[in-house]
């Protein structure tokens, strides 16, 4: 990828990036719901009118929408993502004490992912329409109809409280607290990715030159994992980071389920209790991270393939 | 007759044609199903019991009858499922065709809306309007549109851009056609087979979503029978009443199997790819 | 013993019959081209003497002998060592047969070391042996370049170079100048018929321009819609047969000055 092409990728981040942060602090600013009311509720005391009124102006929650907004905007660019309302700490403080276990979290879901996806979609593909393929087409159909939270829940009532393997609530420490979730959050991401695989190197199968090795005498074996394969890696590591969007964005139900102290868990809290600042952060910190992955993947798709390389 | 015949040649089609007719029945005809019990009013006395005869799912922590909770639950899931799916295949496919046949600033704006939502993890953007615009299906329907127009959009935008300069479309434009006449006889018919087929395999996809959002509390609201927020009830029963939870769960699984094969099945008649 | 027999041969997918009754007969240092147009059936035929037919395709009737041995009992062991050395095929875009990530030294190696046990390097060098024998210039620089990088007639030089590696008693050419300009395909042609000259490789051609088939093949065979229509050496197709089909084929071949070249 040229310098310029990245400048331009990196411009048109940015302004995706401005114009979601927009967006979200116009939903808080337009929704019905009082960040300062909710902080007494959540303390368990009553609101008293007077004195909500008084700390919403001297939060500056009284001023029109474009002022609240470069005022953050400017805070965070140095570094101040502002104070949760509900939590009484500075966001980042408390987006940094959680995104590492959520991204263990997506990271053993991932590796998992990987491991059962690609040999079952290999084998898939290379004996397709025999039964192996068929098995695999019904496993991974399910994989993709079973709501994930559904099957988080039967695993921990079956694993959790009826054979007391692992522990019910997740303290986010040791690998014991990993499985069940990571297994959750990997399953329908699995099947799905089984499917690709499956796809990727179905294709990669039926090109020319497969043909052309067969007709000099290459074995199958040889065709396959020292060709095929490798050109599936392409397709396919496009599709691993189309991936990790939705295993993002799939820890938030399963690190609910689960009690998992990370990031997808402090988000739905943030909005329930209506804490601005904290969503906003969240938000900003969230779409960074997967834009960044994106990048990652697209740059090194264009540089493992030579046809991107040197085709000018 | 033709008719028959349509439905003999696809049997896979028909079988789950059928049982997705018979779920949608099953919604329809909840209180003759269930016998004329309510699924809203229970009785405390009956509180958390385990399956019976009389009470096939057992009941809930305000002694309602789950069996009855669970076939009254398709109401809500399947009326905001499709509702769901319209509204993005309506909005989406809009977008999509203008954004490709008119190009230029409407074509920037509107993938760069799209670009925005999908810059970021669906899901969670789908919780924060919800969350943010309060807990109730309908706002649980807007939030998922929201997040999951773009790829309508896009595929949309992609079909028209293959046509959009071809010889036959610009013969329309020199002849006179007008635009909104283009729009709806020329780019429409183009996408239209591949997006209802994109559609109808999503269905069980969105259902699961909004179930999800139900789940996490940002969709339906109590008393409101609705399978995800059932999930969500029998959560804090886990331990002791597990058929809070096994039955609800089921039953949007179930649901889920049917629509998918249905819509795997649909595609591959309106789009069959021959893998040799 | 003739070396390649075709023995009323019917190939089919499925249950669709898609070529029938093909019978031909092809003897050292001979060469056969078949005739026909899109569908006739000509590349399924020699598709099926390399049991390279796609998916459901089999030999549902006859039998195929090469030097009085039946193709259709080899097992895929036996196919190995048969394809690439005894019986080599080249295609119409010899670069697009050839792994496109992959330089070509990378894929004319993988080719030799499956069948002969030599190192990467003694491989790599005998690669490039046999493309300066070919002669094509600077192999060195071909070997290290991608097939994209190359232009069509040189591609179709280097298949013709990795095909006659070990000297192959069979050449199947599906198409092999189709793709090319008029005077890359007469460069093309005769580096083929060359083939015959200097190393006795009996050649099958399949083409659609009847004009390099009388040019190359001592056999014509015209096929239509799966069927032989006709078949003879080169005299009698182009001046003797009677068969119409042939002789349509034959008016459409353009003329130069009311001279017909071919």
């Amino acid at each position: 990828m040229s310098k310029k092409q990245l400048l331009s990728r990196l411009l048109q981040m940015l302004v995706v990036l401005i114009g979601i942060s927009i967006l979200t602090f116009l939903l808080t600013y337009l929704s019905p719901g009082d960040p300062v009311r909710n902080m007494y509720l959540a303390q368990g005391l009553m609101p008293d009118e007077e004195q909500v009124a008084v700390l919403r102006e001297e939060m500056g929650l009284n001023d029109p929408f474009l002022t609240q907004y470069f005022r953050w905007l400017g805070n965070c660019l140095r570094g101040d993502f502002g104070n949760s309302f509900s939590l009484n700490k500075p966001v980042v403080t408390l987006l940094s004490a959680r995104l590492w276990p959520t991204l263990k979290l997506a990271f053993c879901a991932m590796v998992i992912m990987l491991i059962v996806a690609v040999p079952l979609g290999v084998l898939s593909a290379v004996y397709h329409n025999k039964p192996i393929d068929y098995i695999v087409r019904a496993i991974t159909f399910f994989g993709v109809s079973v709501p994930n939270f559904w099957v988080g829940l039967m695993l921990t009532l079956l694993f959790a409280v009826r054979l007391k393997l692992v522990p019910v609530v997740s303290s986010g420490g040791s690998f014991k607290d990993l499985i069940l979730p990571s297994v959750t959050l990997a399953i329908a991401m699995t099947a799905k990715y089984t499917r690709q695989v499956r796809t990727a190197v179905l294709e990669e199968l039926h090109s020319d030159y497969v043909i052309g090795a067969r007709a000099r005498g290459v074995a199958e074996s040889k065709i396959l994992w020292g060709n095929v394969f490798p050109n599936s890696l392409l397709p396919l590591i496009t599709m691993l980071g189309i991936s990790i969007g939705s295993l993002l964005g799939g820890t938030s139900v399963v690190e609910v389920i689960f009690s998992y102290p990370g990031l997808g868990n402090l988000a739905v809290s943030a909005i329930t209790s209506y804490d601005y600042y904290l969503i906003q952060g969240y938000v900003l910190w969230v779409s960074i991270i997967y834009m960044v992955i994106n990048l990652l993947v697209d740059i090194s798709y264009n540089y493992v393939d030579p046809r991107m390389r040197l085709r000018r | 007759m033709k008719k028959k015949n349509f439905f003999l040649r696809y049997p896979g089609f028909t079988i789950f044609a059928i049982l997705a007719a018979a779920i949608v029945l099953v919604a329809i005809f909840a209180p003759q199903i269930t016998h004329g019990v309510s699924p809203i009013k229970g009785n405390l006395a009956e509180a958390i019991m385990e399956p019976s005869a009389e009470h096939p799912f057992g009941t809930d922590k305000m002694g309602r009858d789950v069996f009855t909770r669970v076939i009254y639950g398709a109401r809500a899931s399947l009326s905001s499922t499709f509702l769901l799916v319209m509204v993005i295949f309506v909005l989406g496919t809009f977008l999509g065709i203008i954004s490709g046949y008119f190009g230029g600033a409407v074509d920037a704006v509107i993938m760069r809306l799209a670009d925005m939502m999908m810059a970021f993890p669906g899901l969670v953007l789908a919780i924060a309007v919800a969350g943010i615009l309060g807990a109730s299906m309908r706002n649980a329907v807007i939030a998922i549109s929201l997040v999951s127009w773009p790829k309508y959009a896009r595929l949309a935008r992609s079909l028209v851009m293959k046509i959009r300069h071809t010889d036959f479309v610009a013969a329309a434009i020199v002849t006179g056609s007008k635009t909104p006449y283009m729009l709806w006889k020329y780019m429409l018919p183009n996408t239209i087979t591949t997006l209802v087929i994109t559609a109808a395999t999503d269905i069980g996809g969105m259902m699961m979503e909004l179930a999800a959002l139900s789940f996490l509390g940002f969709g339906a609201t109590p008393p409101t029978p609705e399978w995800g927020f059932m999930l969500n009830e029998g959560r804090s029963f886990m331990q002791s009443a597990p058929w809070m939870m096994i039955y609800p769960g089921l039953a949007i699984f179930i649901t889920v199997v049917v629509f998918n094969m249905l819509g795997d099945n649909l595609r591959d008649i309106l789009d069959p790819r021959n893998e040799d | 013993m003739a070396l390649l027999e075709i023995n009323h041969v019917d190939i089919s997918y499925g249950k669709t019959l898609t070529v029938s009754d093909c019978s031909l007969t092809l003897n050292e240092g001979e060469i056969c081209s078949i005739v026909g147009e899109s569908g006739s059936g000509k590349t399924t035929v020699i598709r099926a003497v390399m049991g390279l037919l796609p998916g459901g395709g089999r030999v549902s009737a006859g039998d195929i002998l090469f030097e009085g041995e039946s193709l259709l009992a080899y097992d895929q062991k036996k196919w190995r060592s048969l394809r690439g050395h005894e019986i080599s095929m080249i295609f119409q875009d010899s670069g697009a047969m050839m792994n496109q990530t992959r330089k070509i030294g990378n894929t004319f190696v993988e080719y030799i070391r499956t069948h002969e046990n030599i190192s990467k390097q003694e491989a790599w060098k005998k690669g490039t042996e046999m493309l300066e024998r070919m002669r094509l210039p600077d192999g060195d620089r071909i070997m290290h370049s991608y097939p994209f990088q190359l232009s069509g007639g040189m591609r179709q030089r280097v298949g013709i170079a990795m095909g006659m590696t070990y000297q192959p008693k069979l050449l199947l050419a599906d198409e092999p100048t189709s793709a090319l300009d008029v005077t890359t395909q007469a460069q093309i042609v005769r580096q083929m018929m060359e083939l015959r000259d200097e190393y006795g490789t009996s050649i099958i051609l399949v083409t659609h321009d009847l004009g390099v088939a009388a040019y190359m093949g001592d056999k014509i065979v015209v096929m239509k819609n799966g069927k032989i229509e006709d078949q003879g050496d080169r005299d009698h197709m182009l001046h003797e047969t009677e068969n119409p089909y042939t002789q349509l084929l034959l008016d459409a071949v353009p003329s130069l000055g009311g001279k017909r070249y071919v």
